[in-house]
């Protein structure tokens, strides 16, 4: 495994921390994984879920959660040199056809002093094939004006997909990549959040948090849907790094049994 | 009406031209408070300042916010969320001259049982830091402090007015921004926190209220939607952004619940004639 990261979740709840990251000194991120999960029109939040997060014989980690007779996921947890990786299952155990789904997946970088950067001038997303530092974008001043959710490219927009329209924080036609990244203070690393398949982005500068929510596409009761993601802890410039994590994003199979 | 009308036109316009000094390098015209006084309001035995009733202009012209954002390169959403600039008429009110300090709040925690912030040590603040303002307070710790001293928190317009005046000026002391005048992280590094509240008095408001500008975003009672998030107002010492201590700026907000190391408030309380 080669791993020098610590992860850490909690027995009893959605939260995970990383630690000891190489090139992160003394930086504390905090993993909300998920905050909420299920079908976008009607997710369950964390509150609801009963889940806890436990260490493997190997040193991977997994969490289970479920809501009795809606929902139950997995998410297994491998942890490399500089990324961690998140092989996630959602499972519809209700009654109902859930049209489209997705897992609200929250990368708090507040306790990153390094990294952190509640004014989104060190974000930096992609969207019609060009680098954009996040403040470049349009931005709608919703109901909590500190957040913004980005519809994907790829995806259906933000108005098609009720979780995201509750915000309604979303600008019409801007589409990025689905992923988001921070570059470091010192400007020699970055942090980064991607999913496969992407369905949004968001991002709350009350705690400089970022997400790239992944979807298990349309699940039938009974159905299982398969989805990836994974947090980068770079040295590198943005370039180098987005041409390594798009070689390595086109050969993992989201929808593979893992 | 029509005469209202060109007044505001002539005010946007003209504080449109003379914000643009403050970034843009040229020369900025220093607003005197419209009132004409140049002192500052007395502080009153609860440690309060009067805000005179009246007209004050709220917000900021839109143009000056595409400026703004241009010069500064972001786009314009970012600040025309405060356009367009409105003439609002508030009546008297008082407010706290300094933000709520951890000697304070720790009075507050004693009589009432109310838990204290995280970050002291046990139920009393570090002796280096009781003047600083308090932080680690959520929204309803800061409405439970202001309901115990007889005061509420100010709606966004009260702390704006308070902040800025009357004529629209960008920061509490004028129009140019002064480094010194308030708390902020300026050099974008590591390890800024709090100042003593009493610690920049080049900020004070041109009604004497200090601390308007940086050192704790201050919670405000009102927000854009809902009862689960409220604005947040004048910037903290985590701020890195020049156009986030304008006191205009509403771009970012707190979650009620959220009692984050750079949130922190004061209060206000009604004249009664």
């Amino acid at each position: 495994m080669n791993s020098q990261i610590q992860f850490t979740g909690q027995p009893d709840g959605m939260n995970a921390q990383i630690t000891r990251v190489p090139g992160f000194k003394d930086d504390l991120f905090n993993l909300n994984y998920p905050e909420a999960i299920g079908p976008t029109d009607n997710p369950r939040y964390h509150t609801t879920i009963k889940c806890s997060w436990k260490e493997l014989e190997n040193g991977d980690w997994k969490c289970t959660g479920k809501v009795e007779g809606i929902l139950e996921y997995t998410i297994d947890v491998k942890v490399y040199k500089d990324t961690v990786d998140f092989y996630q299952k959602l499972t519809n155990q209700s009654m109902e056809i859930w049209s489209q789904t997705m897992a609200f997946n929250c990368f708090n970088n507040g306790s990153a002093v390094s990294v952190r950067d509640h004014e989104c001038k060190r974000h930096w997303v992609r969207t019609r094939g060009e680098f954009r530092k996040l403040i470049e974008l349009p931005r709608v001043f919703g109901p909590r004006p500190a957040l913004q959710l980005y519809s994907v490219e790829g995806a259906p927009p933000g108005k098609d997909i009720p979780f995201v329209e509750s915000f309604r924080s979303t600008p019409e036609n801007t589409f990025i990549e689905g992923w988001m990244a921070i570059r470091s203070r010192d400007g020699n690393h970055l942090v980064a959040t991607v999913s496969k398949p992407a369905l949004y982005t968001f991002q709350n500068r009350e705690y400089s948090c970022i997400h790239s929510a992944p979807s298990f596409g349309a699940l039938k009761p009974g159905e299982s849907g398969r989805a990836f993601s994974r947090l980068y802890f770079v040295e590198a410039n943005l370039e180098d790094w987005y041409q390594r994590m798009k070689e390595e994003l086109d050969v993992i199979d989201p929808t593979g049994d893992f | 009406m029509i005469e209202k009308l060109k007044r505001r036109t002539f005010l946007s316009r003209t504080l449109a031209g003379a914000a643009g000094g403050i970034l843009f390098g040229v020369p900025a015209m220093n607003w005197a408070c419209s009132s004409g006084k140049k002192d500052q309001g007395e502080t009153d035995s609860e440690g309060m300042i009067l805000i005179p009733s009246g007209i004050f202009l709220k917000g900021t012209p839109l143009q000056q916010a595409r400026k703004l954002s241009a010069d500064n390169g972001y786009h314009e959403s970012w600040i025309t969320c405060e356009s367009p600039e409105q003439e609002i008429n508030l009546p008297a009110f008082r407010i706290d001259k300094y933000p709520v300090t951890n000697e304070q709040y720790e009075r507050f925690c004693a009589e009432t049982g109310h838990a204290p912030p995280s970050h002291w040590r046990v139920t009393k603040p570090p002796e280096a830091i009781l003047r600083h303002p308090v932080s680690h307070v959520n929204h309803f710790d800061a409405s439970a402090y202001a309901e115990w001293a007889g005061k509420r928190l100010p709606v966004e317009a009260e702390w704006e007015k308070a902040a800025r005046g009357t004529d629209g000026r960008l920061f509490p002391w004028g129009n140019n921004f002064k480094s010194d005048a308030c708390c902020w992280n300026r050099t974008g590094e590591d390890g800024v926190s709090t100042d003593p509240v009493d610690a920049h008095p080049l900020g004070a408001s041109p009604y004497g209220i200090m601390d308007m500008a940086g050192n704790l975003f201050e919670w405000c009672s009102d927000g854009p939607g809902g009862r689960s998030c409220a604005f947040i107002k004048g910037g903290g010492w985590i701020t890195t952004e020049i156009l986030d201590l304008r006191s205009a700026a509403r771009g970012n907000s707190g979650a009620t619940n959220n009692a984050n190391a750079f949130y922190g408030f004061r209060c206000v309380k009604e004249v009664l004639l």
